[in-house]
């Protein structure tokens, strides 16, 4: 291996991602900076939306995690999300485009003018990102650490500090053209590993099962598991806030919608190949790796030359950066934005709200970089699950049943929030893993649904203003 | 007149504040498919036996199909409606 051509390969990659937030540094209007003024357009949003949400714990954590608890347990998740990317573009994603709004809260804000919601959604928002970023983060160090020999701690502040950069720098713009970049690589990337992993297994489908039984068994946890696994990502995709701020991006609704039927069917495939070969190989040259995470890695080291492996570096770093990117805007926006802007000051001007996004850019990433430092999580996949269950219970229902049932009511809606968030956390602490959200998601639906119907219903006028605004009354898909 | 709404229409010209709003049939239709290709993957774990077939767990051997089944028959119905210009069915 020669980490001298894999350092070069990164910092070039490192300096074409900077130079793009550099670009976009002008484009500085509340419209541009949190949804690029609504103009991404199909093939770039499908792309940048993949890339968002093919992470960093996709890659590293979602195939240590098939090495450790086999396909059956690892393919959950992934069946989840397709079906979350199907659910979130009928019941969401259309609706919500028509909607004049940058965030998640602001589209709740659309739909109950509350100012306790606006406040919670926010607040929630940063709880879970924060988890979800240091797990993004853990990727890019152990990665960084381990090809480069630069340490871990080094690693998270570097590419931090980058991240940082350019999407304070360019905001939107910036983070869909380098995510566009990094759907590309990590398409490469897979492209590249698969390739490899068959010709390993002298391209022979069935070899890689043969050869590693153990990834074909049932892990040996909880059914209840199994399902909140599958419940967790079919009902987050509709409510994470870094993809429904890409949809808010997106030049249409309907552009939205074709956005979101690619990348289901693009994940789908993507993850049936990789998550089969990549852990098999690994699980054939060492099947007691200290660190599962480190499964990708180690088929890369062994397996590719040099300035090949320093390409798959790069792209598994875009991996970790395109979806921290994104979180990291949907946290500043909920800082400057919602919090900000929509509740302690709503007439502060939008360049007020996009120079205090730049602050809250830096301050969080650097909040993040700081937590990531001190206490890696071990286990990546469980690490954000367990944040994005959080956020599928507090808002999937009053989301769905405010855009869709007209019944639904402010009261109901905050209820069921809060109903979500606290039985999530308190069954977290006692149920099997990943299986709080069996609990939560019902419960949150019978509470927003019961207080409801218990306070006056909303007026004719409200409903009016839903299906108008909401799209409703367009003729269907 | 919308085949979404106009039976949620009453006299006055105002609207219910009840009910939902109603989906297209393809959309219906699409999320049905979901469901119950969800269900013929993850019932049998409710029963606590571990289905096997031809000696693989059944989830090994179903979730890739519901995947990509799934995806496959979502792209292709976005298009269709594209093709017949944005109309359903």
């Amino acid at each position: 291996m020669s980490q001298a051509s894999e350092l070069a390969i990164v910092l070039g990659y490192f300096l074409v991602i900077l130079g793009i937030g550099y670009y976009f540094k002008d484009h500085r209007s509340g419209e541009e900076y949190w949804s690029a003024g609504g103009e991404i357009g199909t093939v770039m949003n499908t792309l940048a939306i993949f890339a968002a949400f093919a992470s960093g714990g996709t890659f590293l954590g979602s195939i240590g995690f098939a090495y450790t608890f086999g396909l059956p347990f690892g393919w959950t998740a992934i069946t989840g999300s397709v079906v979350g990317f199907i659910v979130a573009a009928i019941l969401v994603a259309k609706p919500m485009r028509r909607v004049d709004a940058y965030t998640i809260t602001d589209v709740f804000d659309f739909l109950y003018r509350d100012r306790r919601i606006n406040l919670l959604v926010p607040i929630v928002v940063i709880l879970a990102f924060v988890l979800y970023m240091v797990a993004q983060l853990k990727a890019a160090g152990v990665v960084t650490e381990y090809l480069l020999g630069i340490g871990y701690l080094p690693s998270v502040i570097v590419i931090g500090l980058i991240f940082i950069a350019y999407v304070s720098l360019g905001g939107m713009w910036a983070i869909t053209v380098t995510d566009v970049l990094q759907g590309v690589l990590i398409w490469g990337l897979m492209l590249v590993m698969a390739g490899i992993g068959f010709a390993y297994y002298g391209f022979s489908i069935t070899a890689p099962g043969a050869a590693t039984p153990s990834l074909l068994e049932m892990a040996p946890v909880h059914p209840a598991s199994y399902l909140g696994f599958f419940v967790i990502w079919a009902s987050t995709v509709a409510i994470l806030p870094h993809i429904v701020m890409r949809v808010l991006s997106a030049d249409s609704p309907k552009s939205a919608k074709i956005a979101y039927s690619w990348v289901a069917i693009l994940y789908a495939v993507f993850s049936v190949i990789a998550f089969y070969i990549i852990p098999s190989v690994a699980l054939s040259i060492d099947p007691n790796l200290a660190d599962p995470d480190l499964a990708l890695v180690v088929v890369m080291e062994s397996l590719l030359p040099a300035v090949i492996a320093g390409l798959v570096a790069a792209a598994i770093l875009a991996a970790v950066m395109s979806t921290t990117d994104a979180l990291l805007l949907a946290m500043s926006a909920s800082i400057a934005n919602d919090i900000y802007g929509t509740v302690l000051n709503p007439d502060a001007s939008d360049e007020r709200v996009v120079r205090l996004g730049t602050v809250a850019t830096v301050g969080v990433g650097l909040v993040s970089i700081a937590i990531a430092a001190l206490d890696p999580p071990s286990v990546l996949v469980v690490l954000y699950t367990d944040a994005t269950g959080m956020m599928a219970a507090a808002f999937f229902f009053p989301l769905v049943l405010g855009i869709w049932w007209k019944r639904t009511t402010t009261s109901g809606a905050l209820a069921g929030m809060v109903t979500g968030l606290l039985s999530y956390v308190g069954a977290w602490l006692l149920l099997p893993m990943f299986s709080a959200i069996l609990l939560a998601l019902p419960l949150s639906l019978c509470v927003t649904v019961a207080v409801s119907l218990v306070t006056d219903a909303p007026s004719v006028e409200k409903v009016e203003r839903l299906r108008d605004e909401l799209g409703h009354e367009d003729a269907g898909w | 007149m919308s085949q979404q709404y106009d039976s949620d229409r009453v006299d006055d010209g105002t609207v219910s504040t009840s009910g939902f709003f109603r989906l297209d049939r393809l959309s219906a239709g699409m999320l049905g498919v979901a469901a119950i290709l969800i269900a013929v993957a993850y019932a049998p774990l409710l029963t606590g036996v571990e289905l096997m077939i031809a000696g693989q767990p059944w989830l090994l051997l179903s979730q890739p199909i519901v995947m990509v089944v799934l995806g496959t028959l979502f792209v292709a119905a976005t298009y269709y409606v594209e093709r017949r210009g944005g109309e359903t069915a």
